[in-house]
């Protein structure tokens, strides 16, 4: 029994878990297949029952990133994000600068009926109709712009 | 003038009852959850934790066999403390406990991670 207990000790923490195991763990971590990152998990947590002291200090770095390393939820966005979507956004505004002038180009002029003439020669009309005789158009002391908009 | 005592009924922790409770609670940790837990409550607060509550959680933190947590305990004096001042002082403070029971710092694993003040 006790030399039983004392192998499950012994194997539970004395040895170091070997330095092939955690090298680079930081770049290997996230594509470890789920059941070796419960093996070695599981390892460091048998090594870390017993004195701190006696973790390598691989062993200590791989603990501490695998709990709580810059990965998963803890994960930084990629160097050079904003950068990126600095650019991208600049892309989009010229896309649609070039898009509405484009078609504005190849576009007609404005209408006859947006010059001022024409817009002169409505309101004459309208006088003419006497069309809103008290407050409108056709009123005497009438002072409006009537239809002129174009300058 | 009537002085409005609207919350009268709850009266203020005071940093004494606030280090005994949370010393209470970290002597009580049975598992990590409860660990982690109770280090994100008493680090909630607008104070630092006194350094006999960071030894209580140090100790837990022993006492559940999580290496890492320990390591992010001192993370968090950091983040809360005012300035590098402060936190040396701390470091000094619990000086002895870390060296007993073999806490190492941040700073030592990966300085790359340490947050800039």
């Amino acid at each position: 029994m006790a030399a039983g207990a004392l192998n499950a000790t012994r194997n539970s923490s004395s040895y170091a878990v070997s330095s092939v195991q955690l090298a680079d763990i930081e770049k290997r971590w996230e594509g470890m297949p789920p059941q070796e990152q419960a093996e070695l998990w599981m390892a460091l947590r048998d090594r870390m029952k017993g004195e701190w002291k006696d973790l390598t200090l691989q062993e200590k770095k791989a603990s501490y990133y695998i709990a709580f390393g810059p990965h998963g939820p803890r994960a930084v966005p990629p160097p050079g994000e904003g950068k990126k979507v600095f650019i991208y956004t600049i892309v989009g505004c010229v896309v649609s600068f070039v898009a509405f002038y484009g078609m504005r180009l190849a576009g007609k002029g404005s209408p006859k009926t947006m010059s001022k003439e024409w817009q002169e020669a409505s309101n004459e009309l309208l006088k003419e109709q006497k069309v809103e005789p008290l407050t409108g158009f056709a009123a005497e002391d009438y002072k409006g712009e009537g239809m002129i908009q174009s300058k | 003038m009537a002085v409005r005592n609207y919350s009268d009924a709850h009266a203020e922790e005071t940093f004494e009852e606030f280090t005994a409770r949370y010393e209470k609670e970290f002597d009580n940790v049975q598992d990590v959850f409860e660990l982690q837990r109770n280090l994100n409550n008493a680090f909630a607060y607008d104070l630092v934790p006194s350094p006999s509550v960071i030894v209580a959680a140090l100790k837990a933190a022993r006492r559940v066999n999580d290496f890492p947590t320990a390591v992010r305990i001192f993370e968090g004096v950091r983040a809360k403390v005012e300035n590098e001042q402060q936190y040396s002082q701390y470091l000094d403070e619990l000086k002895d406990v870390r060296e007993e029971l073999g806490v190492a710092l941040l700073e030592d694993l990966y300085p790359e991670l340490v947050l800039k003040k």
